[in-house]
């Protein structure tokens, strides 16, 4: 059995934080969007019933 | 001819000193790509506007039934594709089939864009529903082997984060599409020959980031320090067994049954998630914090696939499915009484909610994990592929099970906010049936292995040590 060491060099170590930043920027940009949105869940109010808005 | 040549097999070989967690990204890259197909219905309201933008003539404008078509091709094709094309990626290696993954999805955008153009839906449907749908199925399926084989001393964990793309994806694809047609729309136009155009090339460069990166380890390869630990139980075989006797075990239609059930118990509650919460809480939640809502389970649906999967990599896969079908099946029964049955209490609604989704999205991501213990890790792809098939059936039963129940439900006379009871109960049911058949499973026979090990006249030896 061959053992390759996974041990990151000082080179390898740079390509592989950009190469998870890649993925990592879009990805975080997309749960950001997410959570963005969720946060209505928590925060808006529905009108109190029987409330008509005006113009009503 | 040089680009065909960097995509063979024997040119993905990791060199000496490849560190395994360059793979992961490249995994990454092409489940968040075709993760986007479940942001698809950001378009159906665009598509179904187009003529009466453009010319102010109304009545020729596609519906929303005709449109839904597409996104159902969509996730047919990809069952049939990742069970027909998953012995083809065993024999032909991951960088030719994430490459032809990239071509099919992003290529589906450019001809979807076309058939935009002409208004011609069959091309919209052989655009992004067959020619997308067998990018989605190839994308799945191409990455999973390879990590498995990098990461033996955690597969759970490294398909899991692999998985976890895939239900990111929509994350991406719904705020990037809604910026892109907003950006491109006019007042004779809503964008989307644009917008589908320019998406089709932006995923096709992420993708193809994927098929550069990828690469396979060198035969034998092992982590340093990696040694084998057996099973007590025997569930976990050192051996490999080839797709067709693998699929002709009891073991292997137990783990569709088992993955069967549990989509079809969270498709149940996604595709109803935000007319649910509306109605078992109606003056409490509106419409923009119901929309909060899908989105809060979109986020445990992804995080459950790379918690759960990693999870089971301690404490077994049949353990790890166990609780999602245990837990899962006591959440359904409890959903109805948080809401209009009883104590109306929309924290715990939310929370049982969100624990649902993530075991859900944890039953894809722990499968993979799940058929390597069972047959080894020689062609899992093609395995996982056949499999996927319960996918496929589970996207038709369940929200058809969901709207059937559901109607006969309002025939009789069952108010609205108390139709869904009946639904999430029988979802537990149906979670109680995956229990059992994951309960059923067994480690697959040693003379099973012993069988296929016999070569054939015309065929190649079945089973090899792993």
């Amino acid at each position: 059995m061959k053992n390759t060491s996974t041990a990151p060099t000082k080179r390898s170590a740079s390509t592989l934080i950009v190469v998870w930043l890649i993925v990592a920027i879009p990805a975080g940009w997309g749960v950001s969007q997410t959570i963005r949105k969720s946060l209505a869940l928590f925060t808006s109010a529905p009108p109190p019933a029987g409330a008509l808005s005006p113009g009503h | 001819m040089k680009l065909l040549s960097f995509l063979d097999k024997s040119r993905a070989v990791a060199a000496p000193g490849y560190n395994r967690w360059l793979v992961p990204p490249a995994a990454l890259a092409i489940h968040l790509g075709i993760g986007q197909v479940y942001a698809f219905s950001v378009f159906t309201l665009p598509m179904s506007k187009i003529v009466v933008t453009a010319t102010g003539e109304t009545g020729r404008d596609w519906t929303l039934e005709q449109l839904a078509w597409v996104f159902s091709i969509a996730i047919a094709f990809l069952g049939i594709s990742a069970a027909v094309f998953g012995k083809w990626l065993e024999t032909n290696g991951p960088r030719k089939a994430m490459f032809f993954a990239a071509c099919c999805f992003g290529g589906g955008f450019i001809v979807a864009a076309l058939g935009v153009w002409l208004h011609q839906l069959w091309v919209v449907y052989i655009g992004y529903g067959v020619l997308g749908g067998i990018g989605l199925g190839l994308g799945y399926i191409s990455p999973v082997s390879t990590l498995i084989k990098w990461f033996i001393d955690r597969p759970g964990m490294a398909t899991g984060l692999a998985i976890m793309g895939f239900g990111g994806g929509a994350m991406i694809g719904a705020p990037l599409a809604t910026a892109l047609m907003a950006a491109f729309a006019g007042p004779q136009s809503v964008g989307l020959v644009q917008t589908l155009l320019v998406m089709g090339v932006i995923y096709f460069c992420f993708m193809m980031f994927g098929v550069f990166l990828i690469r396979t380890p060198p035969p034998g390869w092992k982590p340093a320090g990696y040694a084998p630990v057996a099973s007590a139980s025997g569930m976990i075989t050192q051996q490999t067994l080839a797709v067709g006797p693998a699929v002709r075990t009891l073991e292997f239609w137990l783990l569709w049954i088992v993955l069967c059930t549990n989509v079809t118990a969270g498709i149940g509650i996604l595709e109803q998630a935000s007319p649910m919460i509306q109605e078992m809480f109606k003056g409490r939640v509106s419409a923009a914090a119901a929309a909060g809502f899908v989105g809060l389970l979109s986020l445990f649906n992804m995080a459950g696939r790379f918690f759960w999967s990693s999870v089971s990599d301690y404490i077994g896969r049949k353990a790890t499915y166990a609780i999602f079908f245990a837990l899962g099946a006591a959440a359904y029964v409890t959903l109805p009484y948080t809401g209009t049955l009883g104590i109306r209490n929309l924290a715990l609604f939310v929370g049982l909610s969100a624990l649902i989704l993530s075991m859900y999205g944890g039953g894809f991501a722990t499968i993979p994990a799940y058929l390597r213990d069972m047959f080894g890790a020689g062609n899992v792809s093609a395995i996982h592929g056949r499999l996927l098939t319960a996918w496929s059936v589970a996207g038709v039963l369940g929200p058809a099970l969901v709207n059937r129940i559901r109607t006969i439900q309002l025939s009789r006379g069952v108010p609205v906010e108390n139709a869904y009871s009946t639904v999430l109960f029988v979802m537990a049911g149906l979670l109680c049936i995956g229990f059992i058949a994951n309960l059923l499973v067994r480690p697959v026979p040693q003379e099973v292995f012993d069988n296929a090990q016999v070569p054939r006249a015309h065929g190649s030896i079945k089973v090899s040590p792993a």
